[in-house]
Order: C-alpha cells, then sequence, then structure tokens
C-alpha cells in the first residue's frame, strides 16, 4: 500500500515538473517577445529593455526555468501591469468568490447526482431512465456561459424570481464581518439573516450554471455504475437475508458504485476551475475566473500565466488525493501484499 | 447460472448495430439533427444571399423575421448567415481535433505500448504532463502563449485531447500484446508493423471512433469557450463562442437572439454527438442482457 | 400436478414446504419454470438436479420471491409453515427471508459484499430480524455462529474482509449466514460447485452435521449425482422448466422411471468405464425455453419416445408408481410400462 502511494506522489511531482516546462516553454519562450505579452504592442523599446534585464530573458533558458520555478514555489507571481497590483494579492482577494461558488457547486452536483442516479437506478423504468439520460446528455453539452445567460434571460429579466448579474450580493448589502469570506456563512455566523438570504439568493444561478456540467458528468458515472453493481450477486443474498430492495441499494449497492465514482472527484474539480472561467463572468461574479478573463481582454497575460501554473497544481494534488483517499476506503487494495 | 448456451455464433459488429434499429429514436433524431447541422454549413452559405460580414446599419438588432430568421447583431450583421458560417468552423475544428489528436496522442500511445519498459515510461511522463492541466485551460495556454486565433485554439484543443488518446490506445494495446493470438503471430514470425495494422488497430478500431465522437464533441464546447473568453477566433470572424460574447451586452435589455442561438448551436452539434456516440456504444459493446435472475 | 413423494419419515404430518403447481415466465416468453409442485418435510434433504437452464437457480429464487421483472411468478402457491407466501408483498416476504427460510448461493466471493467485514454482514443478518439485541451481542452470536461452521480463530477472522477468506472459508461464512436466525428451510444453490473436491467434502460433512443437529430442511440444488446419492433424502429430477421425476433417491437412482433420469445415471463418468469406449452423453441440446414443443420437452433427445406421435403432441401427466418409501413420480408416457416390467421382472422376495 505504501508502496504504491510512494509511486504515485513520484509520479505527480514528474508530472508537475513537467507540466512546468511546458508551461514556461508556450508562456515565456514561444512568443516572440514575452515582454510584448506583458506590455502590450505598444509598449516604448526602454521599457521593453528593462522589462528584459528585470524578467532576466538575456539569461540562458535553463536559468530562466529555474527562476521561473524558484519564484512561482516562493509565491512570486509577478505584478499585473495593468493595475500594478501583485498577482499573489489579486488572486487572493479574489479566491474566497470563487471558493464560495465552487463549494456550493461542488455539493449540488454531488448531492444531485447522487439522488437522481439512485433514483434512475432503484427505478429501472423507461421515463426515469429516460430524463436521466437527457438531463445528462444536456447538462454535458451545452456551454455553461450560454447557459447562464439563458437563466438570467429566463428568471431575472422575464421573471424576475432572481437576481442579475450583480455578483455576490444586490445594490446597498454590506457583506457581513469577515470570518471565512464566504458571505452565507458569514452572515449565518453574525446573525445577518437578510444578508444572508441575498447572498443565497445571488448564489443560486450561478452554482446551477457551474454545477451542471460536474452533476451530469457524475451522473453519469455514477448510473452506470450502480446498475453494474445492481447485478452483482450479493445484491440478491442481501434480499435474500431479508433487506428491502431499496436498503439493498444503498446500504451495499451505492458503496460499492462509489469507489470508481471517488476517482472522478479530481476531474470535478478540473471542471470547476475551468468552469469559473467561463461562467464568473456572466454573472460579474467577482473571483478568480472573472479576473483571468478581465486579464484576457486587457492583453494583461500575467494573472492568467500564474492562475494556469497554479491550476495544474491543484489539480495534480487533488487527484493525487484522491486516488489515495481511494485506496484507503477500498479494503481490497487496502490489504494489497496483505494476503493471508 | 441460467446459462442457456447459445449455439450460435455471436452476431458480427454490423448486425448487433443493426439490431433493434428500428426503434432507436433518439439515436435517428440526433443523427437527423446533426445532418442537418452539416449541411447547413457545407451549403447553406451558397444558398444564403446575406453573407456573414455584411453589416446593415439600417437593420441593427432587429428581432428575428423571415428577412432575418435568427436576428441581426448590434452592427447589423445576420446573424442565420454567421451561424451557419460559426457551424462551418466549429464542425471543421472538431474533425481536424479528432483526426490530429487521434494520430499524435494514439500514436504515442501505440509507441507506448509496443516499446519497452523505458519508451512507455518516458512517453507516458509526457502525456502526464499534458494532463497535469485542466483541459480547458492547456488550450487556454497554448492559445495565450502562442497568440489568440483559430489555428491555435484548434492546436490548443488538440493538445488537451492527446492524454485521452494516448492512455486509451496505450491501454487497448497492452491488453491486446498480452492475448495468445498475438503471441501466436509473433510465433508465426509476422515483423511489428504487420502486427500492429492487421491485428491490433482493427480490434481497437470500433471503440476509437466511438470515443472519438465524444471527442468532437469536447472539442466543438472548448472551442466555444475559447471563443467566449476571446482567445478562439478572432471578431469579426463568426464563430458561436465569440458571438455568445458579442451578445452579452445585448442580452439582458432586450436583445437576446444574438447570444442565444449560437449557443443553441453548440447545444445541438454536441449533445447530438454524444448521443450517437452513447448509442452506437450501447450496441456494439455487448452487455450481457440478464434475465433479471443473478 | 404432480402427486408428491410420500414422506420419508414416519410421523411428522404437514410438510415444512409446499409447493404447487408453481410457473415463472421471463419477458412473457420465456417458461423458465412450469407446473412445479413437491413437498418437503421436516428434516427432509431433497436434491433438486438438472442440467444447466433446467430452471433449478429460478425455482430457489421463485419460492424466496426474489424474481423480478422482467421475470414474474405466473401461478401456482408457495406454501411455507401453512402459510401462502407466494402471495405476500415484498415487506412481509423481508420478514421471512432469513428467519423461516435462506438461501445459500453458488459464488460465494460474489455474494458477499466486497467493501464490508464478514462480521458486519453477519451482524447486519442478526440485528434485522432481532429487533432487541445490541451490537455486542450481536457480534458474539456471530462469532458463535462462526465456530460452528468451523472457521478457524473466528474472533480474530470475524473482521476481515471477504477478498482475505479462501473459497471454502466463504462457502462456510454463506452458511453461517444462512443459519444465522435459525430458518426451517434453507435452499442451498450449487454450494459446492466452485470448490475442489476436499473443499467440497468438507463443505458437506459440515452440511450434513447441522442439519442433524439443528433439524432444518434442505432443498439442495446440483448437478453432482454423487453428493445427490451421499447426502440427501429424495430427489427431484428437472428438465425444461419441469420435475420429471420425484422420489426417494435410492429407489430414483435404483430404478429410474423417467429416460432423461435413466440417461442422467448412465452419463456420469465411472472410473472402470473400458478406455476405447465413447463416454455416454445425452445427444442434442436443452431446449429453447422460448420455443417449448407442444408435447414432452424431452422428446427431441428421448430414446424411447423420440419421433412418436404421444410424446410430440401431449405433455405427460405426473403419476405415481409404486408404493410407500419406494414409490416415485414420473412424468413420462412410459413410465408406467416400465414400472410395471420392472415389477414384474423381480422375483418376489
Amino acid at each position: 500500500m505504501l508502496r504504491l502511494i510512494l509511486a504515485r506522489v513520484v509520479t505527480s511531482i514528474i508530472a508537475l515538473v513537467g507540466a512546468s516546462i511546458f508551461a514556461f516553454v508556450i508562456l515565456r519562450v514561444t512568443p516572440g517577445d514575452p515582454t510584448r505579452l506583458i506590455l502590450g504592442a505598444f509598449a516604448p523599446q526602454e521599457s521593453v529593455d528593462r522589462l528584459r534585464e528585470e524578467l532576466g530573458l538575456n539569461l540562458p533558458l535553463a536559468d530562466q526555468y529555474l527562476i521561473y520555478v524558484r519564484d512561482f514555489l516562493a509565491g512570486d507571481w509577478g505584478f499585473s501591469y495593468s493595475t500594478g497590483e501583485p498577482v499573489a494579492t489579486q488572486l487572493a482577494s479574489r479566491f474566497p468568490a470563487t471558493l464560495e461558488l465552487g463549494l456550493y457547486a461542488f455539493l449540488f452536483a454531488f448531492v444531485g447526482a447522487v439522488v437522481l442516479a439512485l433514483l434512475a437506478a432503484y427505478r429501472r423504468g423507461p421515463i426515469s431512465d429516460g430524463a436521466t439520460r437527457a438531463l445528462s446528455f444536456f447538462g454535458l453539452g451545452v456551454p455553461p456561459f450560454w447557459f447562464g445567460l439563458v437563466l438570467m434571460i429566463v428568471f431575472f429579466e422575464h421573471l424576475h424570481w432572481l437576481p442579475g448579474p450583480d455578483g455576490r450580493l444586490g445594490p446597498g448589502v454590506a457583506p457581513p464581518p469577515a470570518v471565512t469570506r464566504l458571505y452565507t456563512i458569514d452572515a449565518l455566523l453574525a446573525g445577518q439573516f437578510a444578508t444572508f438570504a441575498d447572498a443565497a439568493a445571488h448564489l443560486v444561478l450561478p452554482v446551477i450554471t457551474l454545477g451542471l456540467f460536474p452533476l451530469s458528468f457524475l451522473l453519469r458515472l455514477l448510473r452506470a455504475n450502480l446498475l453494474d453493481v445492481s447485478r452483482e450477486p450479493f445484491i440478491t443474498v442481501a434480499r435474500s437475508r431479508g433487506l428491502s430492495r431499496w436498503a439493498a441499494f444503498v446500504r451495499h449497492a451505492l458503496p460499492n458504485a462509489f469507489l470508481p465514482t471517488l476517482t472522478a472527484a479530481g476531474l470535478l474539480l478540473g471542471q470547476l476551475l475551468a468552469g469559473s472561467v467561463l461562467v464568473e463572468k456572466v454573472f460579474n461574479w467577482p473571483g478568480v475566473g472573472a479576473l483571468v478573463t478581465d486579464g484576457i481582454l486587457r492583453q494583461d497575460f500575467s494573472v492568467v500565466q500564474a492562475f494556469i501554473l497554479i491550476s495544474a497544481f491543484i489539480y495534480v494534488l487533488a487527484n493525487l488525493l484522491v486516488d489515495i483517499l481511494a485506496g484507503f476506503i477500498d479494503p481490497r487494495v487496502r490489504h494489497a501484499g496483505m494476503r493471508r | 447460472m441460467t446459462d442457456i448456451a447459445d449455439r450460435r455464433l455471436p452476431p458480427s459488429t454490423a448486425r448487433r448495430l443493426a439490431r433493434g434499429l428500428r426503434r432507436d429514436w433518439a439515436l435517428y433524431g440526433a443523427l437527423a439533427l446533426f445532418g442537418a447541422l452539416v449541411l447547413l454549413a457545407a451549403f447553406g452559405p451558397l444558398l444564403w444571399p446575406i453573407g456573414p460580414l455584411e453589416m446593415d446599419f439600417a437593420a441593427t438588432l432587429a428581432p428575428p423575421s423571415l428577412a432575418h430568421p435568427m436576428g441581426t447583431d448590434g452592427t447589423g450583421r445576420d446573424i442565420f448567415a454567421r451561424f451557419m458560417d460559426g457551424a462551418r468552423v466549429s464542425l471543421s475544428v472538431g474533425a481536424a481535433v479528432v483526426l490530429t489528436g487521434f494520430v499524435f496522442g494514439g500514436g504515442l500511445g501505440l509507441l507506448a505500448g509496443i516499446g519497452g519498459w523505458t519508451a512507455d515510461v518516458l512517453l507516458m511522463r509526457i502525456v502526464d504532463a499534458l494532463a497535469a492541466f485542466p483541459p480547458l485551460i492547456l488550450a487556454m495556454a497554448v492559445t495565450v502563449g502562442l497568440g489568440g486565433g483559430l489555428h491555435t485554439a484548434a492546436l490548443g484543443i488538440m493538445l488537451s485531447t492527446v492524454p485521452f488518446y494516448a492512455r486509451l490506445i496505450r491501454s487497448d494495446v497492452l491488453r491486446l500484446r498480452g492475448q495468445t493470438f498475438i503471441e501466436a503471430t509473433t510465433a508465426l514470425g509476422a515483423r511489428p508493423s504487420r502486427i500492429v495494422f492487421r491485428h491490433l488497430l482493427p480490434h481497437t478500431a470500433s471503440t476509437m471512433l466511438i470515443q472519438s465522437a465524444a471527442v468532437f464533441g469536447y472539442s466543438i464546447l472548448t472551442l466555444a469557450g475559447l471563443g467566449f473568453v476571446g482567445l478562439g477566433a478572432q471578431i469579426p470572424e463568426p464563430e458561436w463562442g465569440a458571438m455568445i460574447t458579442e451578445g452579452l451586452q445585448y442580452a439582458l435589455t432586450g436583445g437576446w437572439w444574438v447570444s442565444v442561438f449560437p449557443g443553441i448551436g453548440v447545444l445541438i452539434a454536441v449533445v447530438t454527438t454524444n448521443v450517437i456516440a452513447d448509442h452506437v456504444r450501447d450496441r456494439i459493446d455487448p452487455r450481457g442482457q440478464q434475465l433479471g435472475v443473478v | 400436478m404432480t402427486v408428491p413423494a410420500p414422506s420419508p419419515r414416519a410421523g411428522d404430518a404437514a410438510p415444512v414446504l409446499s409447493v404447487r403447481g408453481l410457473d415463472v415466465v421471463f419477458d412473457r416468453r420465456v417458461a423458465a419454470v412450469s407446473d412445479v409442485s413437491f413437498d418437503l418435510r421436516r428434516g427432509e434433504k431433497l436434491a433438486v438436479v438438472g442440467e444447466s437452464g433446467s430452471g433449478k437457480s429460478t425455482l430457489a429464487l421463485a419460492v424466496l420471491g426474489l424474481i423480478d421483472p422482467p421475470g414474474r411468478v405466473a401461478g401456482g402457491a408457495i406454501m411455507l409453515n401453512g402459510r401462502d407466501i407466494g402471495r405476500l408483498d415484498d415487506r412481509a416476504l423481508r420478514s421471512i427471508r432469513s428467519r423461516e427460510i435462506s438461501l445459500i448461493f453458488q459464488d460465494a466471493m460474489g455474494a458477499l459484499d466486497p467493501v464490508k467485514s464478514i462480521g458486519a454482514q453477519l451482524v447486519d443478518t442478526l440485528r434485522r430480524h432481532r429487533p432487541g439485541v445490541g451490537r455486542g451481542e450481536a457480534r458474539r452470536r456471530a462469532i458463535q455462529l462462526l465456530r460452528e461452521v468451523e472457521v478457524p480463530a473466528p474472533e480474530q477472522r470475524i473482521d476481515d474482509y471477504p477478498h482475505q477468506y479462501s473459497g471454502g472459508m466463504l462457502q462456510r461464512v454463506m452458511i453461517a449466514i444462512a443459519l444465522a436466525n435459525d430458518p426451517d428451510v434453507v435452499i442451498a444453490d450449487e454450494p459446492t460447485t466452485a470448490l475442489d473436491v476436499t473443499t467440497q467434502a468438507q463443505v458437506l460433512a459440515l452440511l450434513d452435521r447441522i442439519v442433524a443437529e439443528r433439524g432444518v430442511s434442505v432443498v439442495l440444488i446440483t448437478h453432482n449425482l454423487g453428493i445427490v446419492s451421499r447426502f440427501c433424502d429424495t430427489v427431484a429430477v428437472m428438465y425444461a422448466g419441469r420435475i420429471v421425476e420425484h422420489g426417494r433417491v435410492d429407489a430414483v437412482f435404483a430404478a429410474p422411471l423417467h429416460p432423461y433420469t435413466e440417461a442422467l445415471l448412465a452419463s456420469v463418468p465411472r472410473a472402470d468405464w473400458p478406455r476405447d469406449r465413447p463416454l455416454p452423453a445425452i445427444p442434442g441440446f436443452p431446449p429453447d425455453l422460448a420455443a417449448l414443443p407442444p408435447g414432452c420437452s424431452f422428446e427431441p433427445r428421448c430414446p424411447l419416445g423420440h419421433g412418436l406421435d404421444i410424446c410430440r403432441k401431449v405433455v405427460p401427466e405426473a403419476r405415481r408408481f409404486g408404493t410407500g418409501a419406494g414409490s416415485a413420480s414420473a412424468e413420462c408416457h412410459f413410465a408406467g410400462e416400465r414400472a410395471a416390467r420392472r415389477a414384474a421382472a423381480e422375483v418376489p422376495a
């Protein structure tokens, strides 16, 4: 077991090194002059020259790479050339908004997938089956930014049920005292229920939009696994012992179907990261994704570069943790090499 | 336990596909819609009088009508014409990504599978490096680094499919390598290339095709995403994602059609390909039909 | 309708399990079980024999009410301890399963949840049917059960997982689970088929001992005639979903009435079989249960009735022949003739 973990950690580190090399090559080396990328096409030559010195662009490539990595690991992610702020500070200030959105989207996707998959697999009827498959196909095929827009057109512009693209809180609503920086939790902690309601209302559409793809993805996976597992002999055995069909499903089929689904949780995080870039701007959500989108718009790529490398880091780490966790949970893997 | 021996040979792939095809409405619907899209992309611009770049300042932000079935945008361009052009762009990028991704990624996987341990480890680490990025973000990295535009976007999307194809083909190759008939063929003196092309590839072909349909859908979706953030097709080239971005400013003030129609295009393209892939796979991949008795 | 064979034991009045005219159909086309009737008395060990696809396993599941769509019980009655359990809904059946009747499955490895410990599954079975029992008490009983089925070091092994047990051990665990709530009837579906011969013998011996100690009635489904003769009291031979012969083991094996039974017995390989002679086998294949012939389903392969009009057109009725303990019932047009001829050939003692 330990050997497996070690092997996975090593592979992950190698993958990250490889990814950093790739990012370095693509983002720093290949564009004709990376300073243009940062300063824009019309900067004066002295600024360009100064920047080249600053960035160490006149050093040999290998040295440049090492500096690149060292800086990244130390948290020095450069400066945003349009605002002058360090990228790290910008990202940190925007992070809670994305975290709150991502957290709820994850819960939405996860709980939704489990409930729907259970219902569909348990009932086995053509209607529930068809509906689940239709939902999955839709969720996997709809561009999230477009879907968010449509939701707003319907629920905000026409029905006036939910708030529109004004970010996390309505105009005139002050954020609650900062504890976790997640407005919903902070508002509850401070007893500000009106603020909580407002924050929650503003979360509804973005959460559905961001969470739809992961939900559909998980739903497909879980449903297929459940159907496979429900055909296994031990389910019938459980029923012969006196469990109801539902109990046999929930207590025996579900845990077994879960294991292969668990390893997909890492992929889910990647989908949420990418999704935040696509979705936040639509709702004017003041998170990391919107920061990246703005950066691209303004040709200010320092933020974008940092985000790309950070995403890889988080993605690899998440997948590694999930794999190790799955190994612990599955008793067959836990005991590998310990046969009696 | 109820294993009634079936003494007829298992039906061939074609027959398995044809079985029960008659009642598969979902598959028919998907094929029809997708076919319509292809026809629209290929022949629409030839038959439609208005071009995608023609601006008509007298008819800016016109709602859908007979003259403009999908309305016009802020500079009076006909959205229907742009829609069809966008379909052409998306479908061709999708096809290009699938082909190149399959060749490049599949090639990597093949080499890793038939090569020795060193080749396998080396090549797969390269694949791992690519897979370290969430797919969209990898495509973003490529387009940011190499400059925006349709070609770099396609390249970026292709690179993000490489890990998928590489791992798929590698695992298939490794699995088949261990099978007896490969040993037998090698014992008979066949050259490695012959083994690969005559024996390994045909077995993986059908799965590859079906998985590729999913990749096709994924690339269209990702292209739209890149276009949305401004990294894919550049204005004024008509690409569905970029069109959605253009329409954002009008969306909540009454000009919904500018963004909605391109999005429907993406939706149809991706969903139909996924449905087709799924239904074909359900037929070809024999999933034991149990009789309700375990 | 079959007239059941008389009980091997005098004194026990009503049968524990009584099945009458059971029909199980799949997808409205496949007649997996047709018109099956038999009685099971207290302490009786009934063998159900037949080829793959004869309906043996379906019968077992049907008795426990575990036939799921697209299959359904299309007719007949199942009386357990005097109650018609065939009419009960799943809820009511749940309290009966494991408490009055339980099932032992063939594939022991697949029959246990791989992510739960053996102990957890045993304890769950126990506590499910005894509402007042606490976890500690249930665990003690579970260890007791494991000891009863001869699992070594049960206190340690109770927390192991299925993949840490060998096949034979798992089968013992299955027996333990089946016996956990003191059922009256245990249906064992090919419990030893997946085991090697030595383990097979051990498990059977265990089963023997338990049956004697606890007085449960057993329905043993198998295709191994050797086990039948050593272990069981009565035997029911199934073909194409019907019981074609039913009686005491020694009577049926010594003087089979149905041609299928006779062919089955003849096809058991023997160590002293001459080398140059081909092994006897029953020609042809089992019938397609979705397209059963109008007459006797064995007719196409029957050495006696093949091609005969009556066999091709009329389904034979089950009739009992012989008297007392030596009697058996069979579904064959010629059974009566054969029985009479045999009786005549015997020299009166």
